[in-house]
């Protein structure tokens, strides 16, 4: 038997299904933790964000209304809660701290190029990123969202998606010209 | 030249992060293999964004994943969230979420639609759009139609079984729901056309009981039909 579609669980979650939401649940929980975490940068935050998300989940399945994907819906209450707490005071300065730690730890050019390994540059190269750059970048490239999907969950023009993605690969390029990684673009 | 709008070159390289993670439709895609083809300069940058896209996918693979704790906290929030249902009434709302008009509930239509779709194929829709709310709570009984016989059966359905699942197991066995809910949560089904033998009867329970992912209960309908 093929598995249940995200919107046949979205059907019988709102008919109080518990089963359905376990697999909703096993399905979807790590790429929202991930999402979640790359913004708030704190684990014990993520987790108790993720559990956020699929309250909201459980309670507002009845309004699904499918006019976009039950992930796409999902990463949009998980960007919302994120964002929500990055506002609280407690977690306001967070970002910016381990931003600056982790941008200690890829300002050493020596470390880096030790490294020869142009995927790990990049990696770290993305994590100094502005939260708007890091964060388009992630959904396009590994939450694999349409440019449509990106505009609903970020709340922007579909052509502002795309400036956007532009600019955070620019801003990559010149972070990676930065650690000693020419890219010879743009 | 036909008439596709020209795109000019960066127009192009800004939809190539999506053709690399095969989210463009269907014409704009066409438009980006063809200026791939021919543009070198477009071919590095698809590199590039492939090399992007590995940091980007690696970078979050290397985040982990939540403890199992998280997952534990979350359903026992939920759990003490839901409202306590007996699993009879489970089966209930698990068949009337999915056909219109039975519940008042938002449910996506594209999922009513496709539901729909699947009781049709399996030959059920007649049997269950007979159903008014009104007798929805009183079991309504079939009156036995004329010429029609056929092994009468009890069932009740796993609240998790798809509908899919339930279309597939009716069609399987040539049956339908005639009735139901019942008192219980049952459902009664007609199997057949005609009358069967006692041990067509006990392979037929067999057969149904061994869907144990779709059938909670089964017996034969000992009563007059």
């Amino acid at each position: 038997m093929h598995a249940a579609s995200d919107e046949s669980l979205i059907t019988r979650i709102a008919s109080g299904e518990r089963a359905a939401m376990q697999v909703l649940f096993a399905r979807h929980h790590v790429r929202v933790f991930r999402f979640v975490l790359r913004m708030v940068r704190s684990e014990a935050l993520a987790e108790d964000l993720i559990s956020d998300v699929f309250m909201d989940v459980w309670q507002q399945a009845g309004r699904f209304e499918g006019r976009s994907s039950v992930s796409t819906w999902m990463i949009g209450i998980a960007r919302f809660k994120a964002l929500s707490a990055l506002r609280k005071p407690t977690h306001r300065s967070l970002d910016k701290e381990v931003l600056d730690a982790v941008k200690d730890d890829a300002d050493n050019p020596e470390e880096i190029q030790q490294k020869h390994d142009k995927s790990d540059i990049l990696r770290r190269c993305i994590e100094q990123l502005s939260r708007e750059h890091r964060e388009i970048i992630d959904l396009v490239y590994y939450h694999e969202m349409s440019i449509e999907e990106v505009a609903g969950i970020v709340a922007i023009p579909e052509n502002t998606v795309k400036t956007r993605l532009f600019y955070a690969r620019k801003r990559l390029a010149e972070i990676a010209g930065d650690n000693g990684l020419d890219r010879g673009w743009p | 030249m036909t008439d596709e709008v020209q795109m000019d070159g960066r127009e192009i390289a800004d939809l190539l992060p999506w053709y690399a993670s095969g989210r463009l439709a269907g014409r704009e895609r066409h438009r980006v293999a063809i200026a791939l083809a021919s543009d070198p300069a477009l071919q590095r940058e698809l590199a590039l964004i492939l090399e992007e896209q590995t940091a980007s996918i690696e970078g979050n693979e290397a985040l982990g994943a939540p403890s199992r704790a998280a997952a534990a906290r979350f359903f026992a929030v939920l759990d003490a969230e839901r409202p306590a249902k007996t699993p009879w009434f489970d089966v209930a709302d698990w068949i009337a979420i999915r056909v219109p008009g039975w519940r008042p509930r938002a449910i996506a239509w594209g999922t009513i639609a496709a539901a729909v779709l699947v009781l049709a194929q399996a030959g059920v829709i007649g049997e269950l759009l007979s159903w008014r709310p009104k007798t929805y709570a009183l079991s309504s009984v079939e009156p036995s139609p004329g010429g029609r016989n056929g092994a009468i059966v009890l069932v009740a359905f796993e609240p998790a079984a798809s509908v899919a699942a339930v279309a597939q197991l009716l069609q399987a066995n040539g049956a339908s729901i005639v009735a139901g809910p019942l008192p219980g949560g049952l459902y009664r089904l007609r199997v057949g056309d005609r009358p069967l033998a006692k041990a067509d009867v006990d392979a037929l329970m067999m057969r149904l009981k061994a869907q144990a992912n779709v059938i909670r209960f089964a017996a034969p309908e000992t009563g007059p039909d």
